[in-house]
């Protein structure tokens, strides 16, 4: 959320969260709920997987960026197939390497990002900044 | 008032049992909790399980000093308010987290202004009965407009998209 004014200027911004109430404090028109699961519950994992494909094809978004986890993942990779531009924010929860979300989303996305330099200098991911 | 929060996907009970052991010493300072799912009930506050997000935010803006674990979303909220945080890590070995990353975190933000790391009942009341304990800073950094920035060039920029491998 906090990544917002980097978003402000685009035609219309839709945000989707595991937890609608989060946009509550902020002034977002268009909120998604989409269900929350990790690697560990492999049919919640495949129910997301068809859950995200409608939400993304529903939405048809130009840009896709997310920070994660599992849900923002599936998100980034269907946003992916339909023809998105795409970029990983890594966690900056993630302080000693990169995510394993994130080494998989390097794989296909377009900007994978880290927030700590010391993580960039492996060579795993761009380091622009950080919110921090 | 003093907050206390766990955040809202693990239990910490260890940061929990820590604050109850420090809230006798406190006076009659107002105390607000929210615990999450753990197995320790507090004896010595009243504690809600969770908050909703505008809750959570309300009583992190009342309060003069907030205990929590070290998440960032605790960090961030401490930095937006400007707030004294006194912080304790989630452990792997413990139990309390799926790896050590809060340690890391931890280590690196420890160098700011306004978190205060503890380990032990006697480090939290020496911070929460420090006279004047420093707060974060609420000026955006320079690395989060540098972030935003990034950003904005990446997905406005008008040439296609960039590789980063």
């Amino acid at each position: 959320m906090l990544l917002k004014p980097g978003l402000d200027g685009s035609s219309f911004t839709v945000f989707a969260s595991t937890d609608h109430r989060i946009s509550a404090p902020y002034d977002i028109p268009h909120c998604e709920e989409v269900r929350d699961y990790s690697r560990h519950e492999p049919f919640s994992v495949l129910a997301g997987l068809f859950e995200t494909r409608k939400l993304v094809r529903r939405i048809k978004p130009t840009i896709v960026v997310t920070t994660g986890a599992a849900p923002g993942l599936l998100c980034l990779f269907w946003g992916r197939v339909y023809g998105a531009k795409t970029v990983w924010i890594d966690s900056i929860a993630n302080a000693e390497k990169l995510s394993l979300s994130g080494k998989i989303a390097r794989r296909f996305a377009d900007h994978t990002v880290t927030q700590w330099q010391h993580i960039s200098e492996r060579g795993d991911a761009d380091f622009w900044g950080s919110l921090l | 008032m003093i907050f206390l929060t766990i955040g809202t996907q693990l239990p910490f009970d260890r940061l929990v049992q820590t604050f109850d052991e420090v809230v006798p010493h406190l006076g009659n300072e107002e105390i607000v909790g929210q615990t999450g799912y753990g197995t320790y009930r507090p004896k010595n506050f009243k504690a809600l399980r969770i908050m909703t997000p505008s809750e959570f935010n309300a009583t992190f803006q009342r309060a003069r000093l907030v205990v929590g674990h070290a998440g960032i979303g605790t960090i961030l909220t401490g930095q937006k308010f400007g707030k004294p945080l006194a912080l304790m890590a989630r452990r792997h070995a413990m139990g309390e987290h799926r790896n050590d990353h809060q340690m890391a975190t931890a280590h690196q933000v420890s160098r700011m202004t306004g978190v205060h790391l503890f380990e032990t009942g006697p480090e939290l009341l020496h911070h929460c009965q420090h006279p004047d304990l420093a707060a974060m800073t609420t000026k955006i950094s320079e690395t989060r407009d540098a972030l935003i920035a990034g950003l904005r060039q990446a997905i406005f920029a008008s040439s296609g998209p960039g590789e980063t491998r």
